[in-house]
């Protein structure tokens, strides 16, 4: 046992880690199998993670191969390309297809995939990662460490500019992959990063390993990849189909299905009603809104898993009315948190206290190190007078995505009693986003952004809420997502801090002193952390609940 | 038509005085307005819409809660003496938006439709009384505006102004000019061969107050029944439009605005979609009642 695995071992042997917290940070840390099992045991526990499969209980009997699953996803709308693709239609066209170097089960554990084990330098600014051997690509060819150099080669260059740019900033230069040697790769990173394997799994979905000698915007034309299944057709607003690889790495077990096909739909509602009607078998990311027909469906089984998918409601502390941090904490103390959670959600989320460390991540500050925020409208009332306000007019842009138009509407009526007279301009979702230099979720000066689920606090963190990450004038520095152009310069050295500290009681304390900064600053208000939700049909099996935006049908059957 | 040969004695000199003119004008009103109180069509249409026009005016004594007013704790409940129409998936009073959302469209509706019958007995007079080219160009500028489908036009135009009800207004209102102007210039058409027009020309009144004083008194019935179709035609082009969200904006309690969002949640609250659309109809339907029957009056 080395001195982190003991460290492990003391901390979850004294009760400040619980079993799921350690298996995350062991993971995380490339901890072996056997120590791990040996620090469960001494601990008194088993070292299997807890996550399931979406209605695979032992009473499903045994597995049945074969037959087609079939999915319903919201339409990616555009060609599919894994270098630069951000939706979740693209992301689950691609995961069928195709692997990473690691993957998260349900509860944020890391599992190994194209890597079999990876770890840390002395300092966690190098992590070497031992790659699978006898794994072939699709076509037959072999699948080697070149492959892995070049993709990340490929993501990590600012020509290219894949999505994946904005984790990686700060964090992985370009040209800073090494091949060691036929079965090892080793990243040099810019700084000490303990949670760097996040980057490299499908939270960071742009991660994606592809052939070395691939060619941006060919993925589509189907068998690329190293994954179960292989893409044969696709069409950008009808679907997908794919059947099994023969040659897959995990087989002859796996997968259990001969084929998998996907099916686009523009909105909720007739995805709702095609998994009721059984003309598709899994709705993967259910939106709670527009979807409470299911949970009422004896045909269906809607699995719940905590994320760390939320919301931000931001404000330009830039710019009027928000320049003053009282202005802030006043509309944060007139938002009505457990109305929200149960209004928007039916009460499946967790409660937001206005700062990124979600409750799923392991060593996040609970409510008693950062004091839960609640509403209190005269104190709301009280900080706009103390910023010499009775009354602000503002206007809040967000987009027409999931629940985000309605929770616009809460907060505009929530607000009001403290003062806040809100006009909504509720833009779709493309018009949201934008192009260039016209991004409205970068530049309004108050509005709502959606974000998915990410594996560690700094994902969200170091593109959004660092210095660096503020957004020029012209947009032009690109995976700059400060959407409140927010810095505070004490909050990014304890961030970095905490992202290159392996001891966990030391990373506890840096991320209690970096969450009371943001929850006493309120870049923007994070009222809740949502609980992802995945619908099958109750004939599906095996298939993993989360996170619901990653897609792993390996082991999905029907009975 | 009665109203010509009045129009024709006022307009020949020597003829029947002005203030004679005008008791005629007033009899025949009056006539009209008794036709109108006997005719059941009519009577039924005006009552529909009435309780509409009550809400709009007066909702805000009427709703038994702010229309806007969320409640998270009571989303989609179903109808009940709290909630007479339910609640939406905001835990907003249902009835009390459905009230309330009278006022919107009684706004919209009828701007839109002025602004339509300005532009259209403008041109529907132009085009009408001096024909020749200007009425050759404009029928074939109606002719090609009618290929398109108006409600794709409205959603072109719209998507490039952007959403507000000041938008929708135009973008309806410059839809049924076109419209309108044809079937003024029909009436026109025939009105500009009547004598009395010849008699307005032979005195040496000019074009323009031919058209307004002379033509346009003898139309007000064609233009009155347009009128009134085009409002049903602009409550529903209203609603349509904030159905596909480019109309008026969530919290506005717009009836179209209430069907499109329950769209997510007919199968677990129908009451959300049915009354919104049951209001919308009972209004659409008053509006071509009040038309239809004033139609039969003018025919009579």
């Amino acid at each position: 046992m080395n001195d982190y695995e003991y460290h492990l071992y003391e901390e979850a042997k004294s009760g400040r880690m619980s079993r799921q917290q350690l298996l995350v940070r062991a993971t995380m840390m490339g901890v072996s199998l056997p120590a791990l099992t040996a620090i469960l045991a001494a601990c008194g526990s088993s070292s299997s993670s807890s996550s399931g499969g979406s209605g695979g209980s032992s009473s499903a009997g045994p597995v049945k191969r074969g037959g087609t699953g079939v999915f319903g996803i919201t339409s990616p709308a555009q060609d599919v390309d894994p270098i630069t693709m951000f939706n979740t239609g693209s992301i689950m066209t691609t995961q069928l297809a195709a692997d990473y170097l690691v993957f998260p089960d349900a509860n944020y554990v890391m599992q190994p995939r194209l890597a079999t084990k990876w770890q840390p330098g002395t300092k966690p600014d190098e992590w070497t990662f031992t790659i699978r051997q006898g794994v072939l690509w699709q076509d037959g060819s072999p699948f080697t460490v070149d492959d892995v150099v070049a993709s990340f080669d490929r993501i990590t260059d600012p020509k290219v500019g894949s999505a994946a740019l904005s984790a990686f900033a700060g964090v992985l230069s370009n040209g800073n992959i090494e091949k060691v040697d036929d079965q090892t790769v080793m990243f040099h990173l810019d700084r000490p990063y303990g949670d760097f394997p996040t980057l490299v799994s499908s939270f960071n979905y742009n991660s994606v390993i592809l052939p070395k000698d691939y060619k941006e915007g060919t993925f589509t034309k189907g068998g690329i990849g190293t994954g179960p299944f292989i893409l044969k057709t696709f069409s950008a607003d009808q679907g997908a189909s794919y059947v099994k690889n023969p040659k897959y790495w995990g087989g002859p077990t796996l997968p259990y299905l001969d084929a998998v096909q996907i099916k686009y739909f523009a909105d909720t509602p007739p995805i709702v009603l095609a998994i009721q009607g059984g003309s598709i078998d899994v709705f993967p990311q259910v939106p709670y809104q527009g979807s409470q027909a299911l949970f009422s469906d004896a045909n269906i089984h809607v699995s719940e898993t905590p994320s760390s998918e939320y919301r931000t409601l931001q404000m330009r502390v830039d710019q009027d009315p928000w320049k003053q941090k009282e202005v802030r904490q006043a509309l944060a103390y007139a938002l009505d948190r457990p109305g929200l959670v149960q209004g928007l959600l039916g009460g499946k989320a967790e409660l937001g206290n206005d700062h990124a460390f979600a409750p799923i991540y392991p060593g996040s500050p609970t409510a008693a190190e950062v004091p839960q925020r609640a509403q209190d409208i005269a104190k709301a009332k009280q900080l706009l007078q103390t910023a010499g306000m009775t009354s602000v007019n503002v206007t809040l842009t967000t987009e027409q995505f999931l629940e985000i138009p309605q929770y616009a509407q809460y907060v505009k009526q929530m607000a009001a009693p403290a003062g806040f007279n809100i006009t909504l301009d509720v833009q779709p979702q493309t018009k949201f986003y934008g192009t260039g230099a016209n991004q409205p979720w970068l530049q309004a000066n108050f509005g709502i952004t959606d974000w998915g689920a990410r594996g560690v606090a700094g994902q969200t963190i170091d593109p959004a809420y660092l210095c660096s990450s503020v957004p020029k004038p012209d947009l032009s520095n690109a995976g700059a997502w400060n959407s409140a152009h927010w810095c505070d310069p004490q909050f990014d050295t304890l961030v970095k801090q905490f992202e290159g500290e392996a001891d966990e009681q030391k990373r506890k304390d840096l991320a209690v002193q970096a969450a009371t900064i943001q929850n006493e600053e309120v870049p923007d208000v994070i009222a809740y952390w949502i609980n992802e939700l995945r619908a099958t049909r109750t004939n599906v099996h095996g298939l993993a609940v989360g996170p619901t935006f990653h897609l792993d049908a390996r082991e999905m059957w029907k009975a | 038509m009665s109203t010509v040969e009045q129009s024709d004695l006022a307009g020949i000199p020597g003829g029947t005085a002005p203030e004679d003119v005008a008791s005629l004008r007033r009899a025949r009103r009056a006539e009209l307005v008794r036709g109108l109180l006997h005719s059941k069509t009519f009577m039924i249409g005006a009552a529909m819409v009435a309780v509409w026009v009550i809400s709009a005016l007066f909702w805000r004594w009427i709703t038994p809660y702010n229309p806007q007013a969320v409640d998270p704790i009571n989303t989609l409940k179903a109808p009940s003496s709290a909630h007479w129409f339910g609640t939406d998936n905001l835990g907003r009073d249902v009835f009390s938006r459905v009230i309330a959302g009278a006022a919107p469209v009684l706004t919209v509706a009828p701007l839109a439709t002025a602004l339509g019958l300005l532009g259209g007995i403008t041109l529907g007079l132009l085009t009408g009384y001096y024909r020749g080219w200007v009425d050759d160009v404009f029928s074939r500028l109606v002719d090609a505006l009618l290929t398109f489908p108006l409600i794709i036009l409205a959603v072109l135009v719209l998507a490039s102004l952007g959403r507000s009800p000041r938008n929708v207004i135009l973008v309806i209102g410059i839809i049924f000019t076109p419209l309108i102007a044809r079937t003024v210039r029909s009436a026109v058409l025939i009105e500009r061969e009547r004598e009395y027009v010849a008699a307005a020309q032979l005195r040496g009144e000019r074009g323009p107050r031919i058209m307004v004083f002379e033509i346009l008194p003898n139309i007000t019935g064609p233009i009155t029944v347009e009128g009134t179709i085009r409002l049903g035609y602009a409550i529903f082009a209203a609603a349509t439009l904030a159905f596909l969200g480019l109309g008026i904006q969530d919290p506005s309690p717009d009836w179209g605005l209430q069907v499109a969002n329950a769209r997510a949640y007919v199968q677990i609250a129908w009451w959300m979609a049915i009354f919104p659309a049951l209001a919308l109809s009972t209004l659409v339907v008053g509006v071509h009642l009040i038309a239809d029957g004033i139609r039969r009056v003018l025919e009579e």
